[in-house]
């Protein structure tokens, strides 16, 4: 389908679900809207459409945001905070400069996207009324690049809900100590 | 208004059994406000910070223990050194059992409340995913909450927390 930012929020819209996407994903919707939902859920994280306009003007107000969190006295504080308590080469130590946001070509997203975005590697918790959601359109949708997912479902019964045990513990754990 | 965070990385991850007798004196120290042994010293006490606040942030592979507190620039040296001293206590005293009470209801209550929103439940299990938890991690943590002593608690901070390690930085005014 290859949505652009407008028209996927008309197609959410049109089945009132909320969706977030990124790292961190995530749809709200109803039951009898699953499948649609997740077919557009499934489009923009395999088919990201990246447009060289919006890619242009986000690496303009990056770079601009960058320069100035440089020279920000709250985040150079934290930067010397997290210099003082991690060896020098740690990764948290990385930052970004309006010189390395401004290197970057399109190109680099796409890659970036490819490499640290595998579908093969996601999570996904599902919470609902599971037993009228059919997972196969999840499935099949997520399977579409690279290998196919592990379908593997971890559970936990009723009887482990945590909001049943933790009155009693409470109680316990209050007269113990 | 200086902020004042002071911390260091601590070794045991958000798997190790040590994490929760460190969650349990993390709540005498700084949970539950006006109740806790930083706040009732340096603020109502002797009036030295505006705010205060001790966090573990547990990871996979490590964990960072901050202290941070907000204050003049004339109390930031004097404020320290109230900070090393209840953080020094909890590594040589038992906790009350008063606090510990205390600290155990605060955890306990934060997990069925954790679980009382379709996002809670959904992030809940996710988040315990990515850590290599059990997915029934709050019912075992429950249970060791209960479980543990007041020396439990002394042990861990004992074992963990290194006074001479605490790295400060200071924002705003030179401190005084």
């Amino acid at each position: 389908m290859k949505l652009d930012r407008l028209a996927f929020q008309e197609a959410l819209d049109e089945i009132g679900a909320k969706a977030e996407t990124g790292t961190n994903f995530s749809l709200q919707v109803l039951p009898e809207r699953f499948e649609r939902g997740v077919e557009l859920l499934a489009d923009n994280l395999l088919r990201p459409a990246f447009p060289e306009t919006a890619f242009k003007a986000l690496q303009q107000r990056t770079r601009q945001a960058v320069a100035g969190q440089l020279q920000s006295p709250v985040y150079l504080s934290q930067r010397a905070f997290l210099q003082a308590i991690y060896p020098e080469k740690d990764p948290t130590l990385r930052q970004a400069t309006p010189e390395t946001v401004g290197s970057l070509k399109l190109e680099d997203v796409h890659a970036y996207y490819e490499r640290s975005f595998g579908l093969t590697s996601q999570l996904l918790s599902l919470l609902g009324r599971s037993r009228r959601i059919r997972r196969r359109p999840l499935l099949k949708n997520i399977s579409v690049h690279g290998r196919p997912p592990d379908r593997s479902r971890r559970r936990i019964s009723r009887r482990c809900r945590v909001t049943r045990l933790a009155p009693p513990l409470y109680r316990t754990g209050a007269g113990s100590g | 208004m200086m902020r004042c965070p002071a911390g260091q990385t601590f070794e045991p991850t958000r798997q190790h059994p040590d994490y929760y007798a460190l969650q349990l004196g993390l709540q005498v120290l700084s949970g539950g406000f006006y109740a806790s042994r930083l706040y009732q010293d340096l603020r109502e006490r002797t009036g030295l910070v505006y705010s205060i606040d001790a966090r573990l942030q547990s990871g996979k592979t490590r964990s960072v223990f901050t202290v941070s507190y907000d204050c003049d620039p004339g109390n930031v040296a004097k404020a320290r050194a109230l900070v090393e001293r209840n953080l020094g206590d909890l590594q040589t005293k038992p906790v009350t059992s008063v606090e510990l009470q205390q600290a155990k209801i605060l955890l306990l209550r934060r997990i069925p409340l954790g679980e009382s929103s379709i996002h809670g439940i959904a992030g809940g299990l996710l988040d315990r995913s990515m850590q290599d938890l059990p997915l029934d991690e709050p019912i075992i943590a429950a249970k060791r909450y209960a479980a543990f002593t007041a020396s439990d608690v002394q042990a861990a901070f004992a074992k963990w927390l290194k006074l001479e390690d605490l790295a400060q930085v200071v924002l705003g005014p030179n401190p005084q």
